[in-house]
This record gives C-alpha cells, sequence and structure tokens, in this order.
C-alpha cells in the first residue's frame, strides 16, 4: 500500500517530516518498506512539450522548453501536444545527472522522464496538465512536492488499505484528528430507476448504488491521474480511474457498470449457477460454480462480486449512464472464489480482509460528486442502499489490570483509557472494567489480548521492560538420535568429510534415470512444485549427494568427500503421515589425500567408505553384516547391503558404470555412494562403555601367513579365528597381496591370558589349532 | 719439559680423527715414546735429584694423558655431531595433517542457537516436516479462509497434508503430549514455495514457546535479549516492533542494529539501519483453546527466527541459494569453524 504524503494531509495534519512519520508508523505497527521523496528527486525536470515527433527505431521529438526547442531520443509512445517533465541534458534527475547522447550521427539534448527517474517501481509517462507553461520546474508544482511511502499492511489490518486508514492511525500516533472530506453533491430527478435485489444476503449484506446520467468519458484531471500514478495504478479514463481514486482513498472498492448494457434495469446479487461463465475485463473467461457470488442482470452475471467486473457492461468510451457499485461483501466468500479462480485484484485484496460496512454510502456518494465534477455525470436523486442487517460494533470486556498483565507494565489506568480512545474507538468504564467498542472498520479486535496490543502499540513497544521469566524447569535431555547424529558429524567432519545439506524435493525422472526407484507410486509427490526438477519428496539421500559430486567434478573440484544427515520420505498409510526416517549418505569421488608429498596419489574406493561406516556403526554401538547388493544402482561385484537385526538398514560401494555412463561423467571417476537408516538402528541399541581391565600378564603376539583361493571371504576367517579360543583378543590383518588364482593373507593374533603367563607350548596349541581351522573351512595352507 | 708440552698441543690441534691421535699418542707415551723414555731416566739419576725429578716427569706424564683423553673426547663429540648435521631435516615443509573436512554454516549455527537455548534450560524437540494441514494452520488460529495463510506459500501433499511452512506445528504436538510447564525449541526445516536471491523454497527456522502461569511481553523481551545479545555479542541494539502473527497477541519483530553501518544505513538494511531478525509474541488464546488448555490460566510466548538468515549474517553470505548448492570450495570455508 503506498500512501502520499501530500495525499494523506488531506485527511489528517502530519506534523512532522517524512522520515519520522515512516519511523513512528514503523514502530506503531504499519512497517514502511520503502520510501520515495519524490521532491529530493526533480532535480532540475521542467515541463516541456512536444511539437513534432519523428518515429523509427528511436523516436526523436521536439520539445519546447519555454527558452528554445531541443531534440531528444526517446522510447515512450507520445503524443504531438503533450506536456510532460523533461530534463536538458547538463542537469540533474533522481540524483543522476542528464548528459548529452548520440544515436547514431544526432544527438539527444536531455531526457524525457517517467516515473521511473523520480524514483518509483513502476515505469509511466506523467502527462501535465495542458494550462501549465512550458519551462515550469517540476518543484514549482504542487503535486511533485511529496513523499512516497509504501507501507507493508499486514492481513489483519485491511483498514489502513486507504488513506482514511493510515490516516486514522496517524491521528492516534501524533494525538492529531482526522479532517472531514468536504464536498457537495447536487442531485437531480431521473425517470429512470435501477432496481437491486440481493438474493445471498449472506455473502452480500450490503449494496449501495448510484445511478450516474450523461457523464463525459475522457482523460481525467492530472491530480487524479498523478495520485493514481504514484499508488502504482495506470489510469484509464475518468470514470475508471474515479473509482480506483475513491477505493484508495477511503478503502471501498467500486465498480462503474454501463447501464445501457444492462438488461432489463435490474441487478441482482445471487450465487452463480453451475456452468455459468463470465468475460472478465482483462478478456479472459472465468468458469464460475454455485459456491462464488455474482452480480447479475437478468440474463447473466454481469461481475464477479468483489473481485472483478465484466467486460460486456464495462464503461467504454462510448458510456453515457453509468452505475456506480458499492458494497460489501462477505471476506470468506471472496477469498474463496478469489483463490479458486487464481484472480487476486485491488478490490479482492480488499474484500478478504475486510472493508468498512458502514461506509459503502459515504465512498458511493464521494464517487459520485467527482464524476459530476470531473465527468459532468448527472447524478440521480434515488440512490440504492440495501441493508441486510444492521452492523453493531462489536463489545469488548477488558480490566485495565488484564492489559497490565498481557504487557508486563504499569500503564496507569487513564493512559490506557486516552490510548483506546485515540484509536477512534468508544470506552465505557464499568468499575474495575471497562467496555470497548470496537468500529465496524476493526476486523481484528475480539479479544482484551488484542486491546492490549493496540495500547502496547501506541504506548511503544520499545518503553515496555525487559524481564527473565522465572519458570523453574531442568531441560530435558535431547533425544539419542539427536546426540548420536550430532555425534557423527563431529565424527566424519574431523575425518575429513564436508556436510552438505540438500533439498528434500528432487525430481522423480532422475530417480527411475539412475535406477534409485523401482516404481513412481511408491513416491510422495507435491501438488504444486516449483518445478518439474523438484516434484517428489526425496526417498533416498543418494540422487542429492550424487549430483553434488556431479556439479564438484564439473567445477573441477578433483577431491569430493561429502557426508548429509537429513530425512528421507516412504509413503506411509493412506491418509497418515509418511515415515520420515532420518539417514546419514556418504558420497566419495576422487582423490584421496589433498596434494602432498608423503602419499602416493590414489583414488577413494570401497574400503575408505566402509572406514567410514564402520566408525559410525561403533558409535552407536550396532553389530551389521555385509551381505552383495542386489540394487541396480551400485556396482553389482563393488558394493554391499547393510544388514541390522535381519533388516536391509543402508547399502554402500561404488555406483554401477551403467549410472555413471548415464551421468556424463567419464567411466574412470569412481564414485562411491552410500546411505545408512539412522533412525531405525539408533532406536535398537545402546552403547555401554565399562573400563576394561588392563592386561596383568604380557600379551603374545603371533603372525600367520595363509595363501588361499581369490575368492575366499577374509571376513569369514576373520571370524573363525576369533572364535577359536577365548584368549585370542584381536586378531589384525597386516599384510595382503594376490598372486595369480592365488591371496595372501598375513594375520597378526594377540593372545591374552588374565590368570597367568603363556607357555610357549599353550601359545603354539592355539596357533595349531587356529591354522587347522583355517586350512579345512578354507582351503588355505600355511606359508612357510 | 714445557717445550715437550707446548710441542703436544701443537701437534694434536689439526687432529680430527682418533687413529692420528693414536700415533701421536705413542710417540709421546707408547712404548718408546719420548715422555715414557724420560721416565726411565730416572734410575740414572742420583737419589737426591730422582725425587725432584721423578715427581716434575709424573707430572708431565699425567698432564699429557689429560690431553689426549681431552682431546679424545672432543673428537668423538666432533664426529657425532657430523653424523647428526647429515639428518638434517627441512623444516620447513609442511607437516602431515589429517584431512579435515567441514560441518555445513547451517548446522553451526544452529548449534550456535541451540547452545544458548539449552542455556536458558530450553529442551529440544522435533516433529514430521510433512505436516497435517490441521496442526500447521487450522489450530494455529489460521483457518482456511483466513488471508493470514497468504503469509505462506504452501507446498500441498494430497489429502490435507502439507510441507510444514514453519515449525510451529511441534509446539502444538508438544502441547498435546507434555504436561506444563513448559520450555521448548524446535529447529528443523520448513517449506514455503518462494526462490530467489533471499528466499529458498526449504530452509530451516527455530521456533520455540514458554508456557507457565504467569508470563508477559515483557518476559518476552527478556528472553529475545539475552538471546540475541549472546549471539550477535553483548553491545547489540535492538529494537521491538509491532507485528502480526496468527498465533500470537501482541505480537512483534525484533530488529537488531545493522551489523554492518552500526545503524548508519546502507544498502544490507536498506537504509533503516536496522535488520529484521526474528519475530515472536504472546500466545494467542485460540491456540491454547485448540490444544485444549484454559487460556484462562496457561499464559505462553513463543518465537521464531530463521538460520539462513542468521547465517547469512554471521558469515556475510549475500546468496541464500550457496547454502544448497554444496559446492565444496564453498563448504571448505567452514573447516574447523566449531570455535569461532
Amino acid at each position: 500500500m503506498i500512501v502520499s504524503l501530500n495525499w494523506l494531509n488531506e485527511f489528517v495534519e502530519i506534523p512532522c517530516d517524512a522520515r519520522e512519520f515512516v519511523y513512528r508508523l514503523t514502530m506503531s505497527g504499519l512497517e514502511a518498506e520503502g520510501i520515495v521523496c519524490l521532491n529530493e528527486m526533480l532535480g532540475s525536470a521542467r515541463v516541456g512539450e512536444i511539437k513534432d515527433i519523428k518515429k523509427g527505431n528511436i523516436n526523436w521529438v521536439t520539445v519546447d522548453i519555454k527558452d528554445k526547442d531541443i531534440e531528444i531520443a526517446t522510447n515512450l509512445s507520445l503524443n504531438i501536444g503533450d506536456k510532460i517533465p523533461v530534463v536538458e541534458a547538463g542537469g540533474e534527475v533522481g540524483k543522476r545527472k542528464v548528459q548529452e547522447k548520440a544515436f547514431g550521427n544526432k544527438v539527444s539534448y536531455g531526457v524525457i522522464c517517467s516515473t521511473k527517474n523520480f524514483g518509483m517501481e513502476n515505469e509511466e509517462l506523467i502527462k501535465l496538465e495542458k494550462e501549465v507553461e512550458n519551462g515550469t520546474y517540476l518543484r514549482d508544482i504542487k503535486e511533485f512536492d511529496d513523499c512516497l511511502i509504501d507501507f507493508d499492511i499486514t492481513p489483519n489490518r485491511g483498514d489502513c488499505l486507504s488513506m482514511l486508514g493510515i490516516a486514522r492511525d496517524a491521528s492516534a500516533i501524533f494525538n492529531k484528528p482526522l479532517k472531514k472530506l468536504e464536498y457537495n453533491l447536487e442531485e437531480e430527478r431521473f425517470e429512470q430507476k435501477i432496481k437491486v435485489t440481493v438474493e445471498n444476503t449472506r455473502d452480500c449484506p450490503r449494496y449501495s448504488a448510484r445511478l450516474i446520467k450523461n457523464v463525459n468519458i475522457k482523460e481525467s484531471p492530472f491530480l487524479i491521474r498523478f495520485r493514481l500514478l504514484k499508488c502504482g495504478i495506470r489510469p484509464i479514463n475518468n470514470i475508471v480511474d474515479i473509482t480506483n481514486y475513491v477505493m484508495l482513498a477511503l478503502g471501498q472498492p467500486l465498480h462503474a457498470f454501463d447501464v445501457e448494457k444492462l438488461k432489463g434495469s435490474e441487478i441482482i446479487v445471487r450465487s452463480a449457477r453451475n456452468g455459468e461463465s463470465i468475460i472478465t475485463l482483462d478478456g479472459k473467461e472465468r468458469m464460475l460454480s454455485e459456491d462464488m457470488l455474482v452480480i447479475a442482470d437478468r440474463t447473466k452475471p454481469i461481475a464477479i462480486a468483489g473481485i472483478m467486473g465484466g467486460e460486456e457492461t464495462g464503461v467504454t468510451e462510448e458510456t453515457r449512464d453509468i452505475l456506480i457499485e458499492s458494497a460489501h461483501f462477505n471476506p470468506v466468500s471472496v477469498r474463496m472464489t478469489a483463490r479458486k479462480l487464481l484472480m487476486h485484484t485491488e478490490a479482492s485484496h480488499r474484500f478478504e480482509r475486510g472493508v468498512d460496512p458502514e461506509n459503502t454510502m459515504e465512498a458511493a456518494n464521494y464517487a459520485a460528486y467527482l464524476i459530476q465534477r470531473y465527468a459532468q455525470g448527472h447524478v440521480s436523486q434515488d440512490f440504492v442502499d440495501v441493508k441486510v442487517k444492521d452492523f453493531p460494533e462489536r463489545g469488548i470486556i477488558c480490566s485495565y489490570n488484564d492489559i497490565r498483565e498481557i504487557i508486563g507494565c504499569d500503564i496507569e489506568d487513564e493512559k490506557i483509557r486516552d490510548t483506546i480512545k485515540s484509536l477512534h474507538m468508544s470506552l465505557e468504564d464499568r468499575k474495575e472494567r471497562f467496555l470497548v467498542r470496537v468500529p465496524t472498520f476493526r476486523f481484528d479486535l475480539f479479544q482484551c489480548e488484542d486491546i492490549a496490543e493496540e495500547v502496547a502499540r501506541i504506548y511503544g513497544y520499545n518503553r515496555i521492560p525487559s524481564i527473565l521469566p522465572s519458570t523453574p524447569l531442568l531441560s530435558q535431555k535431547k533425544s539419542r538420535l539427536a546426540t548420536v547424529s550430532e555425534k557423527i558429524k563431529d565424527v566424519l567432519s574431523n575425518n575429513g568429510l564436508s556436510e552438505v545439506i540438500n533439498y528434500s524435493f528432487v525430481n522423480a525422472e532422475e530417480l527411475k534415470k539412475y535406477n534409485l526407484i523401482r516404481d513412481e507410486d511408491e513416491l510422495i509427490k507435491i501438488s504444486n512444485p516449483l518445478s518439474s526438477e523438484q516434484n517428489v519428496m526425496r526417498p533416498t539421500l543418494l540422487l542429492g549427494l550424487l549430483n553434488n559430486v556431479i556439479l564438484n567434478v564439473s567445477r573441477s573440484v578433483l577431491r569430493v568427500p561429502l557426508f548429509e544427515i537429513g530425512r528421507i520420505f516412504i509413503k506411509g498409510e493412506r491418509g497418515r503421515l509418511p515415515y520420515e526416517p532420518l539417514t546419514l549418505g556418504i558420497a566419495l569421488s576422487g582423490r584421496r589425500y589433498e596434494p602432498c608429498w608423503y602419499e602416493r596419489e590414489t583414488d577413494f574406493d570401497f574400503y575408505d567408505i566402509k572406514g567410514f561406516f564402520e566408525d559410525v556403526f561403533y558409535l552407536i554401538g550396532a553389530d551389521v553384516e555385509y551381505r552383495q547388493t542386489k540394487n541396480p544402482f551400485f556396482h553389482p561385484q563393488k558394493a554391499t547391503d547393510v544388514v541390522f537385526e535381519k533388516k536391509i538398514v543402508g547399502h554402500f560401494g561404488e555406483i554401477h558404470p551403467e549410472v555413471i555412463h548415464k551421468t556424463g561423467l567419464k567411466v574412470k571417476n569412481t564414485i562411491v555412494l552410500g546411505e545408512i537408516n539412522l533412525s531405525e538402528m539408533v532406536e535398537k541399541t545402546r552403547k555401554v562403555i565399562f573400563f576394561r581391565r588392563l592386561p596383568r600378564y604380557p600379551l603374545v603376539i603371533r603372525d600367520i601367513s595363509l595363501l588361499m583361493e581369490r575368492s575366499v571371504q577374509v571376513g569369514e576367517i576373520l571370524k573363525t579365528i576369533e572364535d577359536t579360543d577365548k584368549h585370542i583378543d584381536k586378531v589384525y590383518i597386516f599384510d595382503l597381496f594376490t598372486k595369480g588364482k592365488e591371496k595372501s593373507v598375513g594375520f597378526r593374533i594377540i593372545l591374552r591370558n588374565d590368570e597367568k603367563t603363556f607357555t610357549e607350548d599353550e601359545v603354539q596349541y592355539i596357533i595349531d589349532r587356529v591354522v587347522q581351522r583355517i586350512e579345512e573351512k578354507f582351503a588355505a595352507r600355511l606359508r612357510r | 719439559m714445557e717445550e715437550i708440552l707446548e710441542k703436544l698441543k701443537q701437534e694434536i690441534k689439526e687432529i680430527h680423527n682418533l687413529e692420528s691421535l693414536k700415533k701421536v699418542k705413542a710417540a709421546y707415551l707408547g712404548k718408546k715414546g719420548c715422555i715414557t723414555k724420560l721416565l726411565k731416566n730416572i734410575s740414572t739419576l742420583s737419589a737426591e735429584k730422582r725425587k725432584n725429578y721423578g715427581e716434575k716427569v709424573n707430572r708431565l706424564k699425567r698432564e699429557a694423558e689429560k690431553i689426549f683423553s681431552q682431546k679424545s673426547e672432543s673428537i668423538k663429540k666432533e664426529i657425532e655431531n657430523l653424523s647428526l648435521e647429515r639428518e638434517k631435516l627441512d623444516i620447513t615443509l609442511p607437516g602431515r595433517r589429517y584431512a579435515k573436512g567441514s560441518l555445513h554454516p547451517l548446522s553451526i549455527v544452529l548449534r550456535e542457537i541451540e547452545d544458548i537455548f539449552e542455556g536458558l534450560n530450553f529442551s529440544i524437540e522435533e516433529g514430521p516436516e510433512i505436516e497435517y494441514e490441521l496442526y500447521n494452520f487450522d489450530m494455529l488460529n489460521m483457518p482456511k479462509e483466513h488471508p493470514a495463510r497468504d503469509m505462506h506459500d504452501t507446498f500441498y501433499i494430497d489429502e490435507g497434508m502439507l510441507l510444514r511452512t514453519h515449525t510451529s506445528p511441534v509446539q502444538i504436538r508438544v502441547l498435546k503430549e507434555k504436561v506444563p510447564p513448559l520450555m521448548f525449541i524446535s529447529p528443523g526445516k520448513v517449506y514455503r514455495r518462494d526462490a530467489d536471491i533471499s528466499h529458498s523454497p526449504m530452509f530451516h527456522q527455530v521456533e520455540g514457546m514458554i508456557v507457565d502461569k504467569k508470563l508477559s511481553f515483557s518476559h518476552l523481551k527478556g528472553i529475545m535479549t539475552v538471546f540475541l545479545r549472546k549471539f550477535f555479542g553483548e553491545e547489540t541494539e535492538l529494537r521491538f516492533r509491532p507485528s502480526y502473527f496468527p498465533f500470537t497477541e501482541p505480537s512483534a519483530e525484533v530488529d537488531i542494529q545493522c551489523i554492518v553501518c552500526k545503524g548508519n544505513g546502507c544498502r544490507l538494511c536498506s537504509y533503516t539501519g536496522f535488520l529484521e531478525i526474528l519475530g515472536c509474541g504472546v500466545v494467542h488464546p485460540n491456540v491454547f483453546k485448540a490444544a485444549g488448555y484454559d487460556p484462562e490460566i496457561w499464559k505462553g510466548l513463543a518465537f521464531g527466527m530463521g538460520v539462513e538468515r542468521m547465517a547469512m549474517l554471521k558469515y556475510g553470505i549475500d546468496d541464500i541459494r550457496l547454502f544448497f548448492e554444496n559446492d565444496y570450495r564453498f563448504l571448505k570455508n567452514f573447516s574447523l569453524t566449531a570455535v569461532t
């Protein structure tokens, strides 16, 4: 909502400069988003008259600025005789110097100014009155000595969507009385009458209208046009402009119908019928349904109530007689209809937020007066005012103490009383309590808390003391899942991985392309995604991580070690919320080490990612098993499923060469990826750390090397060794190499006995048994 | 005899190895050495001369032995030093460092926020990211026909479900499941249909709530002031100004003095000198009613902030999309930043 201070001054006296005004209103709840001080932007702009136009790629115009004619290049569309703001080269506008500029072999000696030159948002031409003398400086024209303030009006303050509304708050803040609009409406008697019937009284509790005959459709006077431009509305013709002007002034949206185009001099306010449609003023056909309110003539809808009028009955250059509609529509009905039709207009914006039902006649009369004055219309003395019900002022009972307790500040009774009254509410004292009557233009005050806020905001939030509450509470411990997840972040980031955060939505097509899902029906779809790139909730972290790798590789990052902890989304039962397990994903690609002098350059592989995951399993205290994966995203021979409590809780390994091929990366880029479901594992594990006594007798260390087929799984041998004897404390693999079809594996076995020192025989016995068992089970043989 | 010693000293001066020293030693103290000869002369002297002479020669012998043993020590040390010198390292070569990764900047800022509130005795609560429309809007005093819903551009999943537009539904869940008094924050991802340089369709929020019997707007000011000064520095200037949220009444926005221009006005603060940082208010009675609490008895305070905005201000990041692009070089900026 853009406010012109000049215009606002017609409603209330502003006793300070624009910046102070903005600060005071912002601090009492009307936040200003921007301020344009027009008077500081004018520079040397003055009035020029277009004398000649030569059209071409660039239009050349000759402009008379009284003392001389200047040639200017412009892309604005102008007519001969137009008076427009112009700045001669060497001058200044919008705090910028204007210089001569050559176009081809011709020089432009200035600029024609549009609203944009003065710092306003939309680019529109400003056409001045014909009567203004050429060469007049704009700073000498009253309407240019103005400041425009863009207020961000919160949805509860529909009453502030007009000059009058802002003036009401300003009058409370600055303690200045509201000024009354003074105008004199002359009415005439006509035979013609318009009948109005309101069928749907719930959605239209009041319908006022005035008939005006023989209007002269033309351009509005400069004052109206310029004020509309300042507020971001493009002028059309005097009638349309006046309806908009009154809406901006008083907050009441109006609509003008061309009476001669109505079928039978009757207006019916009713629900639309299924199957009906209307072509609205913007030229679009709108399909209507019976939950929508329309204004109709005898035959068909002529406007969608509170949103937009119909094209057919709209005002045109030929229009002679008009009906000005000034109605009150149910905010919910307007909102639902506008949403359904995907429409949002200045009118619907106001009706949705609430328009004063007791101001319809005033708005209609003010518009009628302006039309009489600027369109030479003749106003019929018969007016329409269908009022289905009264709109009583809401009563709220409060006590001074309630107000003080909500705010937490000792504001005196009298101050509270004065503040409430200054906001145009009446107040009756009733012993300890008082009754506030809420005026009909406020739609946001229902209870004592609301009144407390009104008092607090005018009193000033910054004058309220800051106190710490004394709620005596011990905070509860974080969930194990949250604690574990933070710990994992620390471990992985301290060990070289960088944390990423990806969007929770992904592209369904991409999931399919990379074999990450089998069936699209498993996915949780977003009904209104921003783009098809983000149309489903991620069922896996792998796609996001893969895309991170692709992005980084494409930007020549040679080493990409990443992890993410976030939720994935698995469809639940119909109508129930989905399952959102917290998931850990890891992606490794490229060089294992940063370039350095002490390590050979090698690439990440399966055992790197396995190491990271093993750290995590150890941290959680989870025993897992590894099983060859059937997941088509992964390399069939270089990846594994993670099995925990007989359930697959994750998978990791190299991705399938076919998937790499589809990414467009070179096949030599190995990418190791994986993810595990943390929620699943953390719920079922517990980690107890209990001190283990230091060995009292010396540990014995023995190395054995075995030769075996390459296909033998070393993990199985490890388990076999550990199971052989209770004195085997730990087994390391210290050596591994392959030779032809065989491989050689070196095991270092640590023996521990807490009762006595081992004898050589005892040690040999254990080692012999170990060797014997491995030889039998794995067809391995000891290397001598 | 003095001459012998002088000569000896001269002779060993240039010797740097034990072999040569041994030879010289033999020439003086060996079986045929000159000092040994002098010793042998004793027997040829008369008794009275013998004593004097003997003392002198023996002193000479001890002196010589001492000189040799000292020299031998110093040669040994020299050799040792030489061999250590050969082991000299280039101490300017970079050390072996284990690779360091990094936490995401949003994780770092989230932790910082959580730590401050945990220090103020707040608990941490979480809830689902896909929520019932009922919890996200209706129970928070935002029925379907309410224009306040326009403030939240919402992603819908079918059947009354949506991507939560704030973490406030967690408050409804906690109110329903736990027993007051309550004091908790709810951090997490939230979603709004908006994307540009300062809006991301997914972002992070921390919202908080206190529920107790005696609470007023002034307490809210107290908590917010403590939190913001801990986060942005004890000197930070704040201002509270009225605003509107459907679930609180009275409601406020909190601005901090612009961290770049210190209130003088700059591009970051759109020349206002202040930065909007947080929304808060006294819990609306309708929210309590929806959750089954008697608003005559229970009072509540609530607040909420965007984590991205806090992180952007803290690290001077000017484009919100960088957080989710995950360029490794961007992420590495935050290596070892757990302490700042």
